[in-house]
């Protein structure tokens, strides 16, 4: 059975709670002029109410392509099979008209770097206004009005001003709460961030996800957050799903997937953050696969310290390795699971 | 991809493993190779590579260097002088004696067809080689100092590059009779010294507003901080950083000012204010033709369909030359 | 904002005041309003010196150029060297005729160019696409003046001949047919049909490059995927974000092309025949006629700085992040 529905039937222990979005064998090729490009080769995904995913992976490995895929907005050179469904209503091949009905109101993003995803010749206030004008049938003054209350409930002092101001008014920091404020106007029920907090200072990065916290706090909707960094993972999200190559490597709770994962990327990841206790830092050797030409087999191979010929011959399926429905792709799981020697 | 099974410690392992069962970590040997390795190009070369791929960017520049070899070989080519009147009968079409027919004095319109390109071309390659060289320099200074130069300087370009640029050249053309402080500086009124200095003198401006934006968006990239940081004087962070970064945008600058040279100077020939008969220039022998047009139109064809040619194959090489050497297609491998 | 067009018109005024001075010194040393005469053989000296007397060519330079900065800005512009009629009113149908020709050119201009330039990039690569690349490229290596010759040929003479008509099938010189009095709209249409076209294939093929890069570059940006993502219909994030967007240099690049209308049609002009700033000029410079010419040169570097202005200020209204200026 797939993933996703493994996902679903082990569903976090904290309620009964349904699946929101469910991506199921998602395959994204993008068509270039040196050949195609295979950026997502068959991701499930599951995110559920009130539950925050944590999407990890390096630049290529297909976190960013997944979810524009779910949300419809890759371009046209983008070959896309598979399934994404939200509460049941199948996303993919449906017409625009229909799929915009979601966007922007059931399914909400939040983008990278808020100063080029703002319009920069129009006014905040607009800009948060017109979104709630897509999806309610409200008169400008009231769309204004909710943009104002959007700004404000993001910790945006003086939001009437600031809603009359424009983009390059605001400080980086600012910029994205006002995204957030455009994005949740309409109470969506699944937001996404797109490494939100990748072009912010440290300092206005922890401010960013608090926000996002009493946001997803306050509408209960669920999270998908796209990272790089396990740190902001470890700080914000329930699950976690890690992502290499446009296959998933691993998924489960948070704290296992911390303790005790069980695939050697996710080592790797966890290796190469600096731990202040001394240690030292253990790069992952090589850099991501070109992914024209990904590596045959398990993608990870060739900077993995494990790698056997079987991992060369046979695409490793996600699987249970652990407690709590925890996943990893990996022939060895079971057997390195506990034993990853991680000292210098 | 390296054979990674030949490798005696990998082999050992695998062996290891269907034994015990157990997987032992080890060496990465090379966890680059197993990628489709980058192929690593100089800029110049990958730039090469690209231009090669746009057929018609290719076909133009070979077209170019025909048309500039005929230039330069116009003794041996053409087949009379081009002065010389009642060679052959006067206002005859296109025959096997004269493959583009004869004028209204009998001159064979092939042969001056031929030694106009040389002017035309002169002037145009000339033009767009100093306007570019001046232009750059200017446009370099004024974007890497900026403030009040830069200010200063882009409000004057502004405002000249607006200003009928036709007319100024019919303004300057006699300034060397009138003046002759003026013909030592720029040559005898009418010559080709005269015209390329003119219109170079106004060519410079749309380069140096194009260079100057890109040494702009250069100045505040990381590797000339690092530069500044290493002790490198502005000169040489000008002249070893910035401007070889910025040589994509300046070469293209220079084919479309050809395009703009080669065009300029017909029109104020055409208008009988550039080089003095009766030298031909393309412009030139339009001029001559207009008035025949009904009884001998092969007069305008030739001549015209000569300008219209060269001036699109600089035009698509320009283009293409932009695509080969535009920094945000750079794709390794 | 209202600082930002207060400074910038203070600015124009020593401007045009260092313009005046450039353009006196330009023009005077050019033309030699004597020469003509000075050739004449049954000129004798006397009369040639009482006739640089009477231009007040005999006093110093700034002199002169001050009596004629002041007669200039009270409305006197003398009188033609060569034909004795007043500048001013000549000046000013020229000015009429050019305008209009001019007017009708870009609108043609624009609306073509535009539009063609949208559709491009709105269908990148399609045959669309191609075919105005193509045409935009031919558009901008045809000489113009050889273009006007052909027009001339194939309208005048060719389509006349074909359809046997008498009159040609579309006028190929002048303002109107010869003998003609009055205004009359249509015709006045007709005669710029030719000459508008060919001012007209230049700036399409320009606008519509200028207008499909603009849009591309538009098109690829980060706030168009935000606005989609905000689910809100294709057209209104074409046209609320994109073309908004893109439009902004378009404008600035149009407003200083309208500021070189008048004194830009020299080629058209001569060729048509069309009565306006372009063949006053050349007809001023051929006869030295400096008196014409002077107030000629004023009103196009008016029309450039004016212009100029006019395109500051249409930029920062457009783009709220200029107007920290």
């Amino acid at each position: 059975m797939s993933t996703a529905a493994a996902e679903s039937v082990g569903a976090p222990k904290g309620g009964a709670s349904a699946a929101v979005l469910e991506i199921d064998d998602l395959h994204v090729t993008f068509k270039t002029e040196d050949g195609p490009v295979y950026a997502v080769r068959g991701v499930d995904l599951a995110v559920h109410e009130s539950e925050v995913l944590g999407v990890v992976g390096e630049s290529g490995s297909g976190k960013s392509v997944t979810m524009l895929a779910a949300m419809g907005l890759l371009p046209r050179t983008a070959t896309i099979t598979g399934s994404v469904k939200f509460r049941g209503h199948e996303l993919l091949g449906l017409e625009q008209g229909d799929v915009r009905r979601y966007r922007g109101s059931k399914l909400a993003m939040i983008f990278q770097d808020p100063l080029t995803a703002l319009n920069p010749v129009l006014k905040v206030g607009d800009q948060i206004a017109e979104a709630v004008l897509a999806h309610q049938e409200v008169s400008g003054n009231e769309a204004t009005a909710k943009a104002i209350q959007m700004l404000d409930l993001v910790g945006i002092p003086q939001p009437a001003t600031r809603a009359d101001q424009y983009p390059h008014e605001f400080s980086g920091g600012m910029r994205q709460r006002a995204m957030i404020a455009m994005a949740i106007c309409n109470d969506p029920e699944v937001l996404i961030a797109d490494e939100p907090t990748t072009a912010l200072d440290v300092t206005i990065q922890a401010q960013i996800l608090e926000v996002i916290q009493e946001v997803q706090e306050l509408t209960k909707s669920a999270v998908v957050f796209i990272t790089h960094d396990l740190g902001v993972i470890a700080r914000l999200a329930t699950r976690v799903r890690v992502l290499y190559a446009g296959r998933s490597a691993e998924v489960g709770n948070v704290d296992d997937i911390f303790e005790n994962p069980g695939h050697p990327y996710t080592v790797g990841l966890m290796s190469s953050i600096p731990r202040g206790d001394g240690s030292r830092l253990r790069p992952i050797p090589g850099s991501p696969p070109n992914m024209l030409a990904p590596p045959s087999g398990c993608a990870f191979r060739p900077r993995c310290p494990y790698s056997a010929e079987i991992c060369e011959v046979e695409v490793p399926a996600l699987r249970l390795v652990g407690k709590n429905d925890q996943l990893a792709a990996c022939h060895f799981s079971e057997q390195l699971m506990g034993h990853w020697d991680v000292e210098g | 991809m390296t054979d990674l099974q030949s490798d005696p410690l990998v082999a050992e392992q695998a062996a290891v493993q269907g034994a015990v069962g157990r997987v032992v970590p080890h060496e990465i040997i090379d966890a680059e190779a197993e990628q489709v390795a980058p192929i690593s190009l100089s800029p110049g070369l990958l730039a090469w590579r690209k231009f090669r791929r746009h057929k018609l960017a290719m076909a133009s520049a070979i077209f170019l260097i025909f048309v500039s070899l005929t230039a330069i070989f116009a003794h041996q080519i053409a087949r009379y002088p081009y002065e010389a009147t009642g060679v052959g009968p006067v206002f005859q079409g296109p025959t096997s004696a004269h493959w583009f027919g004869t004028d209204a004095i009998g001159r064979d319109l092939y042969s001056r067809v031929i030694y106009g390109g040389r002017i035309s071309l002169a002037v145009g390659f000339a033009v767009a080689l100093v306007a570019t060289f001046i232009g750059t320099v200017i446009g370099a200074t004024a974007g890497y100092f900026g403030g009040k130069l830069d200010n200063f300087m882009m409000r004057v370009t502004d405002l000249f590059i607006a200003l009928p640029l036709l007319v100024i050249l019919i303004l300057m053309r006699n300034l060397p009779e009138r003046q002759p402080w003026a013909s030592h500086v720029m040559g005898e009124a009418g010559s080709m010294r005269a015209t390329i200095f003119i219109l170079s003198l106004f060519f410079w401006m749309p380069t140096a507003r194009i260079v100057r934006g890109v040494v702009l968006s250069l100045k505040e990239k990381e590797f000339v901080e690092a530069a500044r940081a290493l002790g490198s004087s502005d000169k040489r962070i000008i002249f070893r950083h910035l401007l070889p970064n910025s040589a994509g945008p300046i070469i293209v600058t220079v084919t479309l000012n050809v395009a703009a040279a080669i065009l300029t100077e017909s029109a104020l020939s055409f208008l009988g204010f550039g080089v003095n008969p009766p030298v031909p220039t393309w412009g030139n022998l339009l001029a001559d033709s207009k008035g025949y047009f009904s009884i001998a139109p092969w007069l305008v064809w030739f001549p015209g369909l000569t300008v219209v040619l060269v001036v699109l194959a600089v035009n698509f090489m320009g283009d293409g030359l932009r695509d080969a050497l535009d920094p945000r297609q750079q794709r390794v491998g | 904002m209202t600082r930002f067009v207060i400074k910038r018109l203070l600015w124009a005024i020593p401007i045009l005041f260092i313009a005046s001075v450039l353009v006196f010194i330009a023009v005077r040393s050019s033309t030699d309003p004597v020469a003509a005469l000075a050739r004449n053989p049954r000129v004798n000296p006397e009369a040639l010196e009482e006739y640089k007397h009477n231009l007040g060519l005999d006093r110093s330079l700034p002199v002169q150029y001050w009596t004629w900065l002041t007669d200039f800005v009270r409305g006197d512009w003398g009188q033609s060297l060569s034909s004795r009629r007043e500048v001013a009113p000549d000046i000013q149908r020229a000015l009429a005729n050019t305008l209009i020709l001019g007017s009708f050119a870009f609108l043609i201009t624009i609306s073509v160019g535009v539009t063609v330039g949208i559709i491009s990039a709105l269908r990148q690569y399609s045959k669309f696409d191609n075919l105005a690349t193509g045409a935009s490229f031919m558009g901008l290596s045809v000489p113009p003046f050889w273009f006007a010759l052909i027009l001339q040929l194939f309208f005048g003479v060719t389509l006349t001949k074909w359809f046997h008509l008498h009159e040609p099938f579309l006028p190929v010189a002048g303002l109107y047919p010869p003998g003609h009095e009055g205004f009359d709209p249509w015709l006045r249409l007709k005669f710029m049909i030719l000459p508008a076209m060919v001012v007209a294939v230049q700036g399409i093929a320009i606008y519509s490059r200028y207008m499909r890069s603009s849009m591309l570059e538009v098109m690829n940006s980060d706030y168009m995927r935000t606005a989609r993502s905000k689910g809100i219909s294709e057209k209104r994030v074409i046209v609320r974000h994109g073309f908004r967007n893109a439009l902004i240099p378009l404008v600035t690049y149009a407003a200083l092309d309208l500021g070189a209308i008048v004194g830009g049609l020299v080629i058209t002009e001569a060729i048509f025949q069309y009565p306006g700033m372009g063949r006053f000029f050349v007809n001023a410079y051929q006869n030295g006629d400096y008196t014409q010419i002077l107030p000629w040169m004023m009103i196009v570097v008016f029309s450039v700085i004016f212009f100029n202005l006019l395109a500051d200020l249409a930029y920062a209204w457009l783009d709220p992040r200029i107007r920290l200026d």
